[in-house]
């Protein structure tokens, strides 16, 4: 197979040996940008990230968060797609029978490991019953402690909301402490998901 | 202007240097924590166990350039005089010099053309 | 009050006064504040906001309260010695550096004379000969540092350091002596006072960068490349061999570092305008004669000031302009082409001289 290979022109000679006037070429466009800068930040591409933030596409995956019926109950139904499809094996769902007989299943127990989760959304995908969404627009979590990332259905829920906490991040204390460290992480010790 | 008038305050000056650095030092040494354990006594290698010591052995480029240097810097020396001194001097020390930098020049060539020069 | 005046008038103190105007005064303000002008400057050639998150309540002051967070920080920093280390000269590697630049501020004048009183250090003969003299010491640092730290990246850096240093040493030498014939000194007094001669009448004034164009472009080349400062910085070369011979070095003693590299990056500055751009000297102040003393000397630091500063963000731009050098092309540059070019600048200098006078 022929390879194609693509010359560059290099620019030699005289002018480029001494260095002084590529150097003034350089030095014009760096002090250009220096003093557009120094008078009104007008070039300045960064933001101060948490005060201010970027737009996001609606299509951004964020945080999962579980919907609800109408009647407020989740629209999960517990049928372990998304926990089987997940390529991180991050879901754990334990399922429950419900009360009203109706309803066939409901999740008794929900989590996510946002720690392993690698924000693919195909969790979003292969959910028969639209139950779990990526759209809360959470783009970064900072947390102090790992258990932390460890969401449980509660905490899932669509009217979680964590602009009513006073700090954006959520506390320590805003989470249920699970009580031993394999609940807390059901399958994040590389046992696969039964 | 006596020789300890003009020197003495350079003295000064580079007790003063002196006395910044230890400063730095002292205050680093007295006011930071101590936990010392193997790891962080180790010196830095990327991460990576050490494996020997960096030995004594340099690359005889380094050698070359320090000895280049030696030569061109003595030479400077000698030409210092000369350029103080060049308006008394007139067109005899201006060929007296250009000689010398004849030398040097000659010298440099060999040395370029030698490779002593080279980096690659 | 006479007892005062008698006192001050000892030529001991009054050196020990000008150490202290222009050590603390200038040089070391100015060096600690260039420390946080790199940050916030280079963030404004990169189109970035810089530093300016540390605060006491709300009052940041656009960043300069981080100067006391990272002083803060690097005092309560552990300092770590390597294991095997040779403890007294990576004791000693620090000082080197600081006293080479803080001494370089002994003979440079930043303000004319009141009579008797020059706002100088001293005035000795060598003059510009004592700079390299001392700029060669800053060698010792790097390569004690180096070669003390028992690590294979700062032995690396501190080889490579001393090459690059001791090369640009030459050139700087060299550089320098169509300013020494111009002005048939190395004394900087004289030097700066030929600076205030004028052609044409009182067209152009005779700065060196006017007399010695090239000799300016060689001698700020290689004194950028003495400091180790970009692009002249593979000693310190952060993606290859981390930082170079300052590696095993934390807390205050890499602080003091540092700060040496900054009080160099003035003293490059403060050179460069005495030598080159005239010292304290103001163009063209000598037409109005009846100007008062204190409003010439006001006149003359604040010109001098602002030079220098000029310099120092001038080498921080030229950080951010050029790629660096990878170091045979530093060492190439150095005697491939600085060397010639400043023997060159010597003797066409001297022909000029010799054929004009
Ligand atoms: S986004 Fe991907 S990795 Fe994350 S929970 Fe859904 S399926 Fe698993
Ligand atoms: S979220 Fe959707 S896919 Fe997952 S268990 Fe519930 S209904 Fe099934």
């Amino acid at each position: 197979m022929e390879l194609k290979v693509k010359q560059v022109k290099r620019v030699d000679g005289v002018k480029e040996a001494f260095y002084i006037p590529a150097t003034f070429g350089g030095l014009r466009l760096t002090v250009k940008h220096f003093f557009r800068n120094l008078l009104g930040s007008k070039d300045v591409v960064t933001i101060n990230y948490p005060e201010e933030k970027r737009p996001i596409s609606m299509r951004w995956r964020g945080r999962h968060r579980l919907t609800r019926k109408n009647d407020g109950f989740l629209k999960c139904v517990a049928c372990y797609m998304c926990e089987t499809v997940c390529p991180s094996k991050c879901i754990h769902i334990e399922a429950g029978e419900h009360p009203d007989l109706s309803i066939e299943k409901y999740p008794f127990r929900f989590d996510i490991d946002e720690l392993r989760c690698v924000f693919c959304g195909l969790c979003v995908e292969a959910c028969p019953k639209e139950a779990i969404r990526m759209d809360t627009g959470v783009v970064a979590m900072a947390y102090s402690s790992r258990k932390t990332f460890d969401f449980t259905r509660d905490l899932l829920r669509d009217e979680y909301d964590p602009k009513q906490h006073e700090s954006p991040k959520y506390a320590d204390e805003d989470l249920p402490r699970p009580d031993s460290s394999e609940t807390a992480l059901p399958n994040s010790q590389g046992i696969p998901a039964a | 202007m006596t020789i300890a008038s003009g020197y003495l305050p350079i003295l000064l000056m580079i007790l003063l240097g002196m006395l910044l650095a230890g400063t730095f030092t002292l205050v680093g040494l007295y006011l930071g924590p101590r936990l010392r354990n193997k790891v962080k006594d180790a010196p830095f290698e990327s991460g990576f166990i050490r494996d020997g010591t960096e030995g004594s052995r340099y690359d005889v480029k380094f050698y070359m350039t320090a000895l280049v240097f030696l030569v061109f810097d003595v030479e400077i020396v000698f030409l210092y005089p000369w350029t103080v001194q060049v308006r008394e001097l007139g067109w005899f020390g201006f060929t007296a010099a250009m000689i010398f930098i004849g030398v040097l020049v000659l010298g440099l060539a060999y040395d370029w053309k030698k490779g002593a020069l080279e980096w690659e | 009050m006479e007892i005062i005046i008698e006192i001050l008038s000892i030529p001991l103190v009054q050196s020990i006064l000008k150490i202290v105007f222009i050590i603390l005064l200038f040089a070391m303000p100015l060096g600690t504040v260039l420390t946080l002008m790199e940050r916030k400057w280079s963030a404004m050639i990169q189109d970035r906001v810089g530093p300016n998150r540390a605060n006491i309540g709300n009052y940041t002051g656009h960043g300069l309260l981080h100067l006391a967070a990272d002083g803060l920080k690097s005092i309560f920093k552990e300092d770590t010695i390597p294991k095997g280390a040779n403890g007294f000269l990576y004791l000693i590697a620090p000082f080197f550096g600081m006293i080479a630049g803080v001494a370089t501020f002994a003979i440079i004048p930043i303000a004319g004379p009141i009579g008797d009183f020059t706002f100088q250090v001293t005035d000795i003969e060598p003059g510009l000969l004592f700079i390299f003299a001392i700029t060669s010491l800053s060698v010792y640092g790097a390569v004690l540092a180096g070669t003390s730290s028992n690590s294979k990246f700062a032995l690396l850096g501190g080889t490579r350091a001393s090459a690059q240093m001791i090369s640009y040493e030459v050139f700087m030498g060299l550089a320098l002596m169509g300013i020494f014939m111009v002005y048939g000194s190395t004394r900087v007094s004289e030097i700066v006072d030929g600076q205030n001669e004028y052609w044409f009448g009182n067209l152009i004034p005779m700065w060196g960068v006017f007399t010695q164009p090239l000799g300016f472009i060689l001698f700020f080349t290689a004194l950028i490349a003495e400091t180790k400062r970009a692009p002249f910085d593979a000693p310190e070369g952060e993606s290859e061999i981390v930082a170079g011979y300052f590696l095993e070095y934390s807390g205050m003693r890499w602080s003091a570092f540092m700060l040496s590299e900054y009080i160099a990056v003035a003293a490059v500055a403060v050179l460069t305008t005495t030598l080159f751009f005239g010292g304290y000297h103001v163009p063209w102040l000598h037409l109005w004669e009846s100007a008062p003393q204190w409003l010439v000397t006001l006149l003359q630091v604040m010109k001098f000031s602002i030079v220098t500063i000029f310099f120092c963000w001038m080498q921080i731009q030229l950080r951010w302009t050029l790629p660096k050098f990878r170091f045979d092309q530093t060492m190439a540059l150095g005697w491939k082409k600085l060397l010639p070019l400043s023997l060159a600048n010597t003797a066409l200098t001297a022909v000029v001289i010799l054929a004009f006078m």
